[in-house]
């Protein structure tokens, strides 16, 4: 801590959404134009105060801060402990920036206006929690909690198999949940405490260790997700509400990734490099033959999706590959964990740009199929203008966030070997493919259809937001320097206990 | 802030200002401020110019901002900077395209005056040109990277300016993906940079070669090979897309379907001279990949007659004229393969004028005759345009390489270069890079005879009302005639014999181009050798001959499909054959992934399968809920028995 914050911040941070979610809750029927400026002045607060913690925040340090450590059940030695690092600080921003963009964006018509904000706001909060967690069963704690709201928004304003969608990705989770949770209190108790910088394999026999491994894997794998446990990820995006799809994609994928950083790599290190080529495999695996299902996908929203897992191939490829390395370096290493850490967040407002998007044509039109569609260009150039621009941030062009990540996980991953640099590279034609093969259809060509007639550009305030998210996509591509300055003592750190 | 960057930021800031206002202020607004950064940027590359290579000063590098910096040792900290690099090389490139870029600029005024996107158009050209300015002032990989992409972007776009053509955004989306396969092996090229040296700047990469680290090697799929040939053939290959060669070209003649003042200065002039110029900036690495050069050799050579062949079969005027810049780009790369760079660089600066004037003459001929672009449908137009007549012949002259014009040096000197390479086969190629003069005289001058001369085909009503279009036209076409013509004088000496560029730093005293100028004192020597060796010059008379020849016939056959004729027409019908072998079992994969795998062997049997598992056991189950106690004793004790043994055989106490 520099200066300035001598109170509770992180704290405060993840129970102010949540307290203004139950406010929201509680507003009476008669004050209920009251809703959405509650719901905006309790996101902004929450913006404003992790912006708060990031100026307060000493990026040159790897350590923990803003440390919050109390006992918790004293019986268990479980303890209410709050942190941040130069990796949980970024994603928390992206938590706090995606809710606002949701709330402001949000479609008044639909039921319960009150009930789907008041999930959000909760949602944030609870994502915060995970970011923010240092003892791993507050964590788990969180990170079960932030199944419940999604599981609503999809149950509640899905589409027509909302229920089918909802139980699967419920199950799905919560299968890998489980298997964490186990692991949890076995790596706990033998380590005789359950923060997660104090968590220990030392004493577990190898074949144990790998298991404890593997629970954590698939898990996070499941959450990433990682194939061949993506399929939850395609029905739940489709049936879900806009918003329900922009914060699963922009922020709780990246739940997966982020675990794996903070429990596979740090704790089980000569475990991690015998997965490595087993993880690898699969994130390959994800980049190409998910960009080819991505291709044949006629509904927008699950070709988004898919896109989503091919992009979040690289994150597992980055963080795994270094095991790979021959020789190792410490710089490529660095190199390829960054463009992880990257992609990360760039995804996350890519995608979500992505989803608000389609989400506002289907508004307009009660369609999201891209045979519907054809001639948006026309019908609303503004709009047009900015997913395709997003489109293109989609496809890694360099000067867009999107390009980081991909560029710096291929080029470190030419030190494991060439066929690995190589499969991952296909990205750059398979992304162009399926989203310009989707921009060509929707935006482009004549207005031919009854529901492109009914489009028309966006309004003001959304024009406000996507060029919000527009500016941010361009300046974290041109100067990535800003982020990955903040990950680079974190990524150090984890690197040297991982090899 | 440095002279250099106002350079950038000025066409940059022309896009901004009018994608932001354009629709605002109106079309003058528009052009004006567009053309007026391109002049900026074009005085202001003249004075860098001057300095660095008129007047030899030393290149510098400015930094604009750092990009990524990262490492733990400060010594071999990752850094990367975008700025802008004003060397020799760069400065006579910004030259070219801002000139290039100037007069598109001020042609499109007259040309675009009735299109209803009018601004977005000029905003486009204005952030290509940024884009292209970008990528010649890299001094890093990356940068060069970005600007490579940033002119594929514009390309895209300019491409399907007419979005709502189903031809035209078929044919951006085409361009864009074919270009992104060659990407792939500029990106892997660029890793194997890093994993060699450590760092993705030129200087220092050339640094390290001059020190000595001139034998690594890489594993590339098991085999150990030579890290520099893998390095150059990787980034060719990435050149191969973007310069348009064989058989990666396929989407510069679909390009044509964008704005014609686009053709000239993106498919013509300036963006299909990207890999040229990245292989020529790269000297020093190529200079050490005897294989790779080799292989450029041949690839170039291919392009070079393959689509001088099929130029002389086509009817749509542009498509005569980009078959033709497909096959200049593979007189530059037969230079580059012989290693004659200032060479390379020399033919993509001439070629840049004369294909840029000769594509303008086409927008002017296209423009007059209300969006015609059948040559079948022209014909006699010298009288109505003479302008454009005269401009077409200068161009066409300097195409085929006529003694005296800018092109004659430059085609003469990569000839002349493959003559002295001294490789196995340098005669074979010698001659085959002849034998692609007769071809470019053809197509040359059955151009310029099918719409200039002869009866018109034209009807006599149309034929009345042809007339030359406004200045803003024709102003830019003289001014293109000018370097077109005398470019190749004006810069022989200095860019060949005094070796301006400063590439032969690094090139050996057998260097080809060496070799081929070592008796030539001056431009006026190089003019009298045209003469001694007769064998080009007579090449261009015998094609004009031919020329003359076949357009003599007013009569247009349709061509059998397959016979030699239609196969040369169709290009080869590598776009049937990609369809067959490429696109379709792409598509065809795609949909068996989706609805066999995801769909039927994922979700349908395994995840639905243990849900309906689940269900099952659990009615099961529900069958040993008996209510009977001693079941639930017996139950108990199989389970304490088994779990004891199973814990003592681990040795767990309990």
């Amino acid at each position: 801590m520099i200066a300035g914050i001598n109170f509770p911040a992180l704290s405060i941070i993840v129970f102010l959404p949540i307290i203004f979610g139950v406010v929201l809750c509680l507003i009476p029927e008669r004050y209920k134009n009251l809703t959405l400026p509650i719901a905006i002045i309790g996101s902004v607060l929450t913006l404003l105060l992790a912006l708060l913690l990031w100026s307060d925040f000493d990026a040159t340090s790897g350590a923990l801060q803003m440390v919050e450590r109390f006992s918790w059940i004293q019986l268990l030695n479980i303890e209410y402990y709050l942190a941040i690092d130069g990796i949980s600080l970024p994603l928390i921003l992206l938590t706090t920036i995606t809710t606002i963009i949701i709330i402001v964006t949000a479609d008044r018509t639909i039921e319960d206006f009150k009930l789907y904000l008041a999930l959000f706001l909760l949602l944030e909060g609870i994502l915060i929690g995970v970011f923010a967690a240092q003892d791993s069963i507050l964590f788990y704690l969180f990170w079960e909690l932030s199944l419940i709201p999604l599981l609503l928004l999809i149950g509640i304003w899905g589409g027509e198999r909302r229920k089918y969608a909802a139980i699967k990705f419920f199950l799905y989770t919560f299968f890998g949940s489980v298997l964490m949770l186990i692991a949890l209190i076995y790596l706990g108790s033998n380590s005789g405490s359950f923060a997660i910088e104090d968590l220990t394999i030392k004493g577990i026999s190898p074949f144990y260790q790998q298991l404890l491994f593997m629970f954590f894997l698939i898990a996070f794998a499941i959450k990433v997700p990682m194939w061949p446990v993506h399929t939850w990820l395609p029905d739940a995006h489709v049936q879900a509400p806009t918003g329900g799809s922009v914060i699963l994609a922009a922020v709780m994928l990246k739940l997966g990734g982020y675990g794996m950083l903070r429990f596979n790599l740090p704790i089980f290190n000569s475990v991690s490099a015998d997965f490595a080529m087993f993880v690898i495999v699969l994130s390959l695996i994800a980049i190409v033959y998910i960009s080819f299902v991505a291709l044949s996908q006629k509904d927008m929203k699950s070709l988004i999706a898919y896109s989503s897992i091919a992009h979040m191939g690289f994150v597992t490829l980055g963080i795994f590959v270094i095991f790979q390395f021959k020789p190792f370096d410490a710089d490529t290493a660095a190199l390829a964990i960054n463009g992880a850490v990257f992609q990360m967040v760039s995804h996350g407002l890519i995608s979500a740009a992505l989803f608000l998007g389609v989400g506002y044509l289907y508004k307009l039109t009660g369609t999201k199929m891209i045979a519907d569609f054809g001639g948006v260009a026309q019908k609303a150039p503004v709009f047009a203008a900015f997913f395709v621009f997003f489109a293109f941030a989609n496809v890694a062009l360099p000067g867009t966030s999107g390009f980081v990540g991909e560029f710096l996980v291929i080029i470190a991953s030419f030190r494991a070997n060439f066929l690995i640099a190589l499969i991952s590279a296909l990205t750059m034609v398979l992304g162009a493919s399926y989203t310009l093969f989707m921009i060509k259809r929707v935006i482009f060509g004549p207005v031919t259809t009854d529901a492109v007639s009914r489009v028309k550009d966006i309004c003001f305030i959304d024009k406000c937001i996507y060029g919000f998210i527009a500016v941010l996509v361009l300046l974290l591509g041109l100067r990535p320097v800003i982020l990955i300055e903040m990950f680079q003592p974190v990524v150090e750190k984890i690197i040297k206990l991982a090899i | 802030m440095d002279l250099s960057f106002i350079i950038l930021l000025a066409p940059l800031l022309a896009a901004i200002l009018v994608a932001l206002f354009g629709n605002r202020f109106g079309r003058r607004f528009s052009h004006l401020v567009t053309s007026t950064s391109v002049l900026i940027a074009l005085i202001l590359s003249c004075i860098l110019f001057s300095r660095v290579f008129v007047a030899q000063q030393s290149s510098y590098y400015v930094e604009m901002f750092r990009w990524l910096d990262i490492g733990a040792l400060d010594a071999m900290r990752i850094r990367i900077s975008i700025g802008v690099f004003v060397g020799p090389l760069s400065t006579l490139m910004m030259i070219v395209v801002c000139f290039v870029s100037f007069c598109v600029h001020v042609f499109s005024i007259g040309y675009m005056s009735e299109d209803e996107s009018y601004n977005r158009f000029f905003c486009y050209i204005a952030f290509f040109t940024f884009s292209m300015l970008v990528l010649v002032a890299a001094n890093n990989f990356l940068q060069l990277f970005i600007g490579w992409e940033a002119v594929g972007l514009s390309s895209y776009l300019l491409i399907g300016f007419w979005f709502t053509k189903q031809s035209a955004t078929v044919a951006s989306l085409k361009a864009f993906l074919v270009n992104r396969v060659s990407d792939i092996g500029l990106v892997l090229g660029v890793a194997v940079v890093f994993y060699c040296f450590h760092t993705f700047e030129f200087a220092e990469v050339f640094a390290q070669i001059s020190a000595g680290e001139t034998a690594k090697q890489v594993n590339i799929f098991g085999y150990t090979v030579s890290a520099f040939d893998a390095i150059a053939i990787l980034l060719f290959i990435g050149a191969m897309g973007k310069s348009a060669q064989f058989p990666l070209h396929v989407w510069l003649p679909d390009s044509m379907e964008g704005p014609t003042p686009i053709s000239a200065l993106i498919h013509a002039a300036t963006m299909v001279t990207a890999g040229v110029f990245m292989v020529a900036r790269l000297a020093p690495i190529y200079e050490l990949a005897d294989i790779a050069r080799s292989f450029i050799l041949v690839v170039g050579t291919i392009t070079a007659i393959s689509m001088g062949f099929v130029a002389i079969l086509q009817y749509d005027i542009k498509r005569i004229v980009a078959y033709s810049t497909i096959s200049q780009l593979g007189y530059m790369v037969i230079g580059l393969g012989v290693s004659a760079y200032s060479a390379s660089i020399f033919h993509l600066v001439t070629h840049a004028f004369f294909k840029a004037l000769m594509f303008l003459v086409a927008g002017a001929v296209i423009l007059a005759l209300h969006h015609k672009q059948d040559v079948k449908g022209m014909g006699g137009l010298y009288k109505k345009m003479p302008i454009s007549f005269i401009c077409s012949v200068v161009a066409a002259l300097a195409l085929v390489g006529f003694p005296g014009t800018s092109g004659f040096f430059s085609k003469e000197l990569i000839i002349e270069a493959v003559h002295n390479s001294g490789g196995d086969y340098a005669q074979l190629f010698y001659v085959l890079a002849l034998f692609g003069v007769l071809l470019t005289s053809i197509y040359s001058f059955r151009f310029v005879f099918l719409v200039f001369l002869g009866k018109t085909r034209l009807s006599d009503k149309d034929y009345d009302h042809v007339h030359e279009p406004a200045k803003s036209v024709t102003i830019p076409l003289v001014l293109l005639a000018i370097p077109a013509l005398l470019s190749g004088v004006v810069l022989f000496d200095s860019l060949i014999l005094n070796n301006a560029l400063n590439i032969g730093a690094y090139v050996d005293k057998s260097n080809s181009l060496l070799l081929a100028t070592s008796e030539i004192d001056g431009w006026g020597d190089m003019l009298l050798s045209a003469v001694k060796h007769p064998a080009a010059l007579i090449l261009i008379l015998l094609g004009a001959g031919i020329a003359w020849f076949i357009t003599k016939s007013t009569e247009f056959k349709q061509y059998k499909p397959f016979s030699i004729q239609g196969v040369l027409s169709n290009g080869y019908y590598l776009d049937e054959l990609y369809k067959i072998f490429v696109v379709r079992p792409v598509h065809i994969a795609a949909s068996i992934a989706h609805k066999v795998f995801d769909v039927t062997v994922i979700d349908k049997i395994l995840v639905n399968g243990i849900a309906v598992l689940v269900d099952k056991s659990s009615r099961l189950l529900k069958k040993s809920q008996t209510g009977y106690v001693y079941h639930y004793l017996l139950a108990m004790l199989v389970f304490v028995v088994v779990f004891g043994w199973l814990s003592i055989r681990n040795g767990v106490v309990l």
